[in-house]
């Protein structure tokens, strides 16, 4: 009896918090749902006052015009961009966390010192001097400028791969040197393919913030050769005019969306390494 | 640690063989870290160490270089477009921090939960965290518009008329602030929801969710089990209201309407690629850490405190 009771109770309680929890989450996301619907309306739909919730139908050549807002040149920009960023990084992160962790080496905790040094300073205070650098290595407007500097900003990569490589087991690492295999090859061998899960979470971060790089690609590469997909859109934020001409809000929306569409994509399907990526900073919390 | 690691290295190996194995380890460290710290040195703190040696100098970006000592620093105290964004600044942390603390402990509690379809719902909050500022820009800017927008739509069917929000002197600020809180959440239920997860159950099972004096319990059991959470989240927010508008304010507004939402960040960079003043705007952007680092220490010590407390 009285456990039927508390059951019932129970019950509409997890009803209540299920549908506390789905609303709050239709009235978080509606922004990105107005954008989905938004995307599908016809110009005029798009326009009239009371905003429509739906499109009265669906207008997919929204996702056609788009495509001269997003055109394939600037998804490949962003592309080369993102996973210039993410492959350079990672092979010189990897292999210095390895040698930190790992390898005989005296100026370990000096090197992991400098590379914690200017995680406070606001990125502001370089900006101006690694705009000169790039300068000086006469890399404004390459792939190069794009590219390295970012690069140039392991600290991330390099401590998250150190602290995994310290917990690491000797060894197997020592029996593989006695076994005569030389360092690349233990690397190689035997700590890259257990290597999985840091690596994978690196890559979800890195994945994503170099694709949502703005002030950097910004001030480096506004050329046709080298725009990527977040200073392509920018300036179409709230009406503006873009680069190659004026597009309505529908298509803005729609090219909203297919910048979006890879990380989203990406993020759905790997979303369990972002959030140990993510969790796994909060851990000695 | 692991017992593997206690097994004794051989002694047999000749000394001649251990001294080139020695050569040898020499190498492949310097092959393996050189290319990291070249990089980082070149780009991250040179760049850096230059910035902050800027902050001493007159600059035009023409012109020479010439040292001038603290008179940038003594310049900040006769700026009277200082306080206004140092105002801003602080009205950006102060309305942005606690409701993204908050309400990211509140949404992470509902949604730490076993139940079927959960994940689907966790990875809707999550999503902001996928999306760039622009395309959080013309998201929000369309929600935002004052004729058009839904905002002002639902405003309008309760009898209020909405200001212009971006567009508005006195409502831009907030409009941001809705912004980058949007934009934070998610990090901020990630944390919560991992240190939920490190509760043991016996405490959860104490707290379950339903009964009278959920909301009581919710804040005096559940909350301070997260306090390590707390700390940490509290001091990335801080971080996180410090910088971020100032990405979202030149994408939407501009620093506008009427300088209104020019926070401290958005000031110095008006001054470096408006004025050209690389050395004052180098100054300004210190004066930003200083007052980061008056926030975060404090924070910071007060946790190692507690932490060697047990």
């Amino acid at each position: 009896m009285a456990n039927s009771i508390l059951f019932t109770r129970r019950r509409s309680v997890n009803t209540l918090r299920y549908s506390v929890i789905v609303l709050l989450a239709l009235l978080f996301i509606f922004p990105l749902l107005y954008l989905v619907s938004g995307s599908l309306m016809t110009l005029e739909a798009v326009s009239v006052y009371p905003p429509k919730l739906l499109p009265p139908s669906l207008n997919w050549q929204n996702f056609a015009d788009a495509l001269v807002v997003m055109t394939p040149r600037i998804f490949l920009n962003t592309l080369f961009f993102t996973f210039g960023i993410l492959f350079l990084q990672m092979i010189i992160s990897f292999t210095a966390g390895f040698a930190l962790a790992k390898m005989p080496f005296k100026y370990a905790a000096l090197v992991v010192g400098v590379l914690a040094v200017p995680v406070f300073l606001p990125t502001n205070i370089s900006i101006i001097p690694l705009y000169l650098v790039t300068f000086k290595l006469h890399l404004l407007n390459t792939w190069g400028g794009m590219i390295l500097p970012i690069v140039g900003s392991t600290a991330f990569g390099t401590l998250l791969f150190r602290q995994f490589m310290v917990n690491f087991p000797d060894g197997l690492i020592d029996a593989a040197r006695m076994d005569g295999a030389s360092w690349p090859r233990v690397l190689l061998r035997i700590v890259l393919p257990l290597a999985r899960p840091p690596i994978a979470s690196y890559s979800a971060i890195t994945f994503l913030t170099a694709w949502n790089m703005y002030i950097w690609p910004l001030m480096i590469g506004n050329t046709d050769e080298l725009r990527v997909a977040t200073v392509q859109l920018a300036p179409l934020i709230g009406g503006g005019v873009g680069f190659y001409g004026k597009v309505g809000p529908n298509v803005t929306y729609a090219a909203a969306l297919l910048s979006a569409l890879p990380v989203v994509l990406f993020f759905l399907w790997a979303q369990r390494w972002f959030i140990n990526a993510i969790a796994g900073s909060g851990n000695d919390a | 640690m692991q017992s593997v690691a206690t097994t004794p290295k051989p002694e047999k190996v000749l000394v001649a063989g251990k001294k080139k194995l020695k050569r040898n380890d020499r190498f492949w460290v310097f092959i393996f870290v050189t290319p990291n710290l070249v990089m980082y040195s070149l780009f991250i703190l040179i760049p850096s160490a230059a910035g902050v040696l800027l902050s001493f100098c007159e600059w035009n970006i023409l012109g020479p270089i010439s040292w001038v000592g603290l008179d940038n620093y003594k310049r900040l105290f006769d700026d009277e477009l200082l306080i206004p964004a140092f105002v801003r600044t602080f009205k950006f942390v102060a309305l942005g921090v606690l409701p993204t603390v908050f309400g990211g402990f509140l949404v992470a509690v509902l949604l730490n939960w076993k139940v079927k379809g959960i994940g689907v719902f966790r990875a809707m909050f999550f999503l902001p965290l996928t999306i760039s500022s622009a395309v959080a820009g013309i998201a929000w800017s369309s929600i935002f518009n004052p004729e058009a927008g839904w905002i002002n739509r639902i405003l309008d069917m309760v009898g209020i008329t909405g200001p212009e929000w971006l567009s508005s002197f006195t409502w831009a600020l907030p409009s941001v602030t809705i912004i980058v809180i949007w934009l934070s959440l998610p990090l901020v239920i990630i944390l919560y929801l991992a240190g939920l997860q490190r509760i043991s159950p016996e405490v959860m099972e104490a707290a379950a969710l339903d009964g009278a004096n959920v909301w009581q319990r919710l804040w005096q059991v559940i909350f301070p089990c997260v306090s390590a959470t707390t700390t940490l989240v509290v001091a990335i927010e801080i971080l996180a209201f410090l910088s971020a508008p100032f990405e979202i304010s030149l994408l939407m507004v501009q620093g506008g309407p009427l300088d209104s939402t020019t926070s401290l960040a958005y000031y110095a960079y008006k001054v470096a690629f408006e004025q050209f003043e690389i050395g004052y705007s180098a100054a300004l952007v210190m004066l930003q850490f200083f007052v980061l680092m008056s926030i975060v220490v404090p924070i910071a010590l007060v946790r190692k405190y507690r932490k060697a407390k047990g």
